[in-house]
């Protein structure tokens, strides 16, 4: 995925060739569905976000402009869509099928991967302030800045809340994960 | 447990879209591209054409000295105005 091609697709877009917007569609489509997913703990919810910040991305195209990066204005915006849409319902956590999910190199087996999951979703219980830090920092690889610039706050505030978050989660987890009290 | 935790934090995973996340996504895109393209309401003609009834109506009045006359050009734009905009909403317009 290059800022390159999303450029040349987004001035295509504008020029009238929706099928330049499919590609970004489906370049994007895993990233916005899963970082919907760590918001909401829901995959058909997710989906129905993750759609909603293509829809709005798609009618904003012309506010972009090649200010900035395309994946961090993307990336704004969806987690705003997110953002407003927890504001309405509380998030809900199901099960993923193991073939929904594409594991990575730290999850060796079952019972850490019922460990991560764990974490998620003390995660997304988090206070807002705290969850949006931990959503986009952790699970959507973002560095202090990055978060910083999406939500619109100062990089010492993330790095606070940061801070601050973590300390909930090893409250919280100390027991649930039979992990070591802080 | 502050290692454990980060190590459990940095776990990556994603969420696969369903197959046909695509397909509809891009029907709705072309549903709003479909209704951008609609016949737009004709804001620069209105603008002309109402600065023209405005001075029309406003040497009207002082030649005759009636003054009800500018509230009645003023209610003759309003209406004009409705009834552009109701017959492009009619035939799909956008404004």
């Amino acid at each position: 995925m290059t800022e390159l091609e999303d450029a040349q697709d987004v001035e295509r877009t504008l020029a009238g060739d929706l099928d330049a917007y499919a590609n970004i569609v489906d370049r994007w489509q895993g990233r916005l569905v899963t970082l919907a997913f760590r918001f909401c703990g829901d995959r058909a919810w997710a989906e129905d976000l993750a759609q909603t910040a293509l829809v709005r991305a798609f009618r904003r195209l012309d506010q972009w402009q090649n200010k900035g990066s395309f994946s961090g204005w993307l990336i704004t915006l969806a987690t705003n869509v997110n953002r407003s849409a927890l504001r309405a319902q509380r998030p809900r956590f199901e099960t993923l099928h193991e073939a929904d999910l594409a594991h990575g190199p730290l999850e060796p087996d079952a019972a850490q991967r019922d460990a991560a999951r764990t974490v998620r979703e003390a995660v997304a219980r988090l206070p807002p302030r705290y969850r949006d830090v931990f959503v986009l920092f952790y699970f959507h690889e973002c560095d202090i800045a990055a978060t910083a610039s999406t939500l619109g706050l100062p990089a010492g505030t993330v790095k606070a809340r940061l801070a601050r978050g973590r300390r909930i989660l090893r409250e919280e987890l100390a027991t649930r994960l039979g992990l070591e009290a802080p | 447990m502050s290692e454990q935790l980060e190590q459990l934090l940095q776990t990556q995973d994603t969420v696969t879209p369903s197959e046909r996340f695509g397909t509809r996504t891009m029907t709705r895109i072309r549903g709003v591209d479909g209704e951008r393209s609609g016949l737009p309401f004709p804001w620069a003609r209105f603008a002309i054409g109402a600065a023209g009834v405005a001075v029309a109506g406003g040497a009207l009045a002082a030649s005759s000295g009636n003054a009800t006359g500018i509230a009645e050009m003023v209610l003759a734009l309003v209406g004009t105005a409705l009834a552009i905009r109701g017959s492009l909403w009619a035939v799909g317009g956008s404004y």
